[in-house]
Parts: C-alpha cells; structure tokens; sequence
C-alpha cells in the first residue's frame, strides 16, 4: 500500500465520508441527496437539491454543527440509505433526485443525472437502499 | 459519526437472493442486474441480465445455493474477470449483452461495463474489465 508521503499530490484527498459546509442547518435532512454549491476555501460547501435530476454527488448522513453536514460518498462499491419521495420506487428501478432532494424514479430523459438502481421497493418517507452507478442519460 | 440510518448498508461483497438457479448453471462471472420482485426484504433479488441496456451493477463471484449468490460490486476502484460473448480487444469499451455475458459491441443507449484490460480469444474466456459506469453514446 502507497503512503502519502510517495504520492503528496494526493495527501490531502480523502476517501469515504467527509465533512462539508453547509448555507444553514440541514438537521432535518438527514437521508436526503446533497450535491456542491461552492467550496469555502478548506472543502466543499453543500446544499439539498432544489431541482429533480441535477447532478448530486453525496447523501447527507449526519449534522453535527448548524454549519456543517457529514456527507457519504455515492459509491458503487456500497449501497446507501436515502429516503424516498411520496410517488415510492420499485426494486430494481433507475432512481434520481426529485426536486427537493429525495429518492425519486429517474426522469430517463437525455441530460438527466441517473444515481442508480433501487435494491429495494420503497414507499414515501422509507430510507430505500440504493445501489449507487452515478451517470448522465445521453440522447 | 455515520447515522444509524447507514447502519444496514454494507461495502463490497453482497449475499443476494437469485431468481434462478444460478448454481447448478454454473454463472460465476456472469453480470446480474437487481430485479423487481424480491424473494425477501433483506437483500436485493438480481437476476442475469436480458438485455444490452440493462443496468448491471454486479457480477457473481459465488453461488452458495441454489437459490443465492454472492455478488461484487463494479467499482472503478477493482477490476473484475468476467465471461466473454465474443472477441474483445484489448482497450476497447465493452459491454453487458443478454444472458450476462461481456461483449465487445456497444450501440446507443447500451450499459457499458468497462474497459477490457486484455484481449478475449471468443466466447466464454475470461476477461478481466475496468468498470465505468455510464451509456454508451455512439
């Protein structure tokens, strides 16, 4: 195994979860997608999606100030929890962001953000699992 | 601290339900993709896949029963031996094409695998492939 010191490009990226700044307390949106706004200068700044099929690049799993948010990857490597929309997604299906940043069937549309597949059926307000192959649908 | 909403989620190899018998069949190397009716709530029901377009986010690395499979994820981060369709050269994209096997041709609005890090003779070599994940845009 490397060690940062051989790659010091590399030193200061980090794997798995991190900690992100975030407009305001995102206490209540734990499960939600989140994607990067703007980056205060030390890491990225967060919010949750107004809008459906935007690129989201986290899941917020935690919120320990008003200020900041604990954000987990999307990973194909690992399934994540994220809390569905009020339509509910069935196993097996391409999932994306609705427009306030919960698990939501993909619009399937060119342009559109695919986050991934649902493992599991899903009804309005379940934390769903959700196998994570983050990709734009082309035309 | 992670939430206990992630609690149940796991990183890397996953037991999974088969809709068939993936076992007697012999379909290690074989993508699946997660199928719309669960044989259970705990795990995902995959299942091989049928078509050229179809999401595959796995491949099954072992069958333990008749009824399971234990499934590896496609990540960039691991490369993965897979059952070819066809000749499959070197560099070139490839793709999931029905029955589960990796073929070497991609048309429009295809799920692409990865890239092949060797060259596959014909049908049913190994082949050891670099995920990507996306569609494939010709």
């Amino acid at each position: 195994m490397a060690t940062s010191s051989v790659y010091y490009e590399q030193s200061n990226s980090v794997a798995g979860d991190i900690v992100c700044d975030c407009a305001s307390t995102l206490a209540a949106y734990i499960g939600y997608f989140a994607y990067i706004v703007t980056n205060t200068g030390k890491r990225p700044k967060v919010a949750v999606p107004g809008t459906a099929n935007i690129p989201v690049q986290f899941v917020i799993i935690d919120a320990p100030t008003t200020t900041t948010v604990v954000c987990r990857p999307l990973d194909p490597n690992r399934n994540i929890r994220v809390k569905c929309a009020a339509a509910g997604v069935t196993a097996g299906q391409e999932v994306a962001t609705n427009n306030a940043g919960l698990l939501a069937a993909s619009g399937g549309a060119a342009g559109n953000f695919l986050v991934g597949i649902a493992e599991n059926a899903g009804a309005s307000g379940q934390y769903v699992p959700v196998r994570p192959c983050p990709m734009y649908l082309h035309a | 601290m992670p939430s206990y909403i992630q609690s149940g989620t796991i990183e890397g190899y996953v037991l999974c339900d088969s809709a068939a018998d993936y076992k007697t069949t012999s379909k290690i190397g074989y993508l699946v993709k997660i199928h719309a009716t669960q044989t259970n709530n705990f795990r995902p029901t995959v299942t091989l896949a049928a078509a050229e377009t179809d999401l595959c986010p796995f491949v099954i690395v072992d069958t333990p029963s008749t009824s399971t499979v234990i499934c590896q994820p496609l990540t960039p981060n691991r490369n993965v031996y897979l059952i070819a369709g066809g000749a499959i050269t070197a560099g070139n994209a490839c793709g999931v094409i029905a029955g589960g096997k990796v073929g070497p041709t991609l048309n429009s609005r295809d799920a692409a695998i990865g890239f092949a890090e060797n060259a596959a003779a014909g049908t049913d070599d190994w082949v050891a492939v670099r995920p990507v994940g996306g569609f494939y845009n010709t």
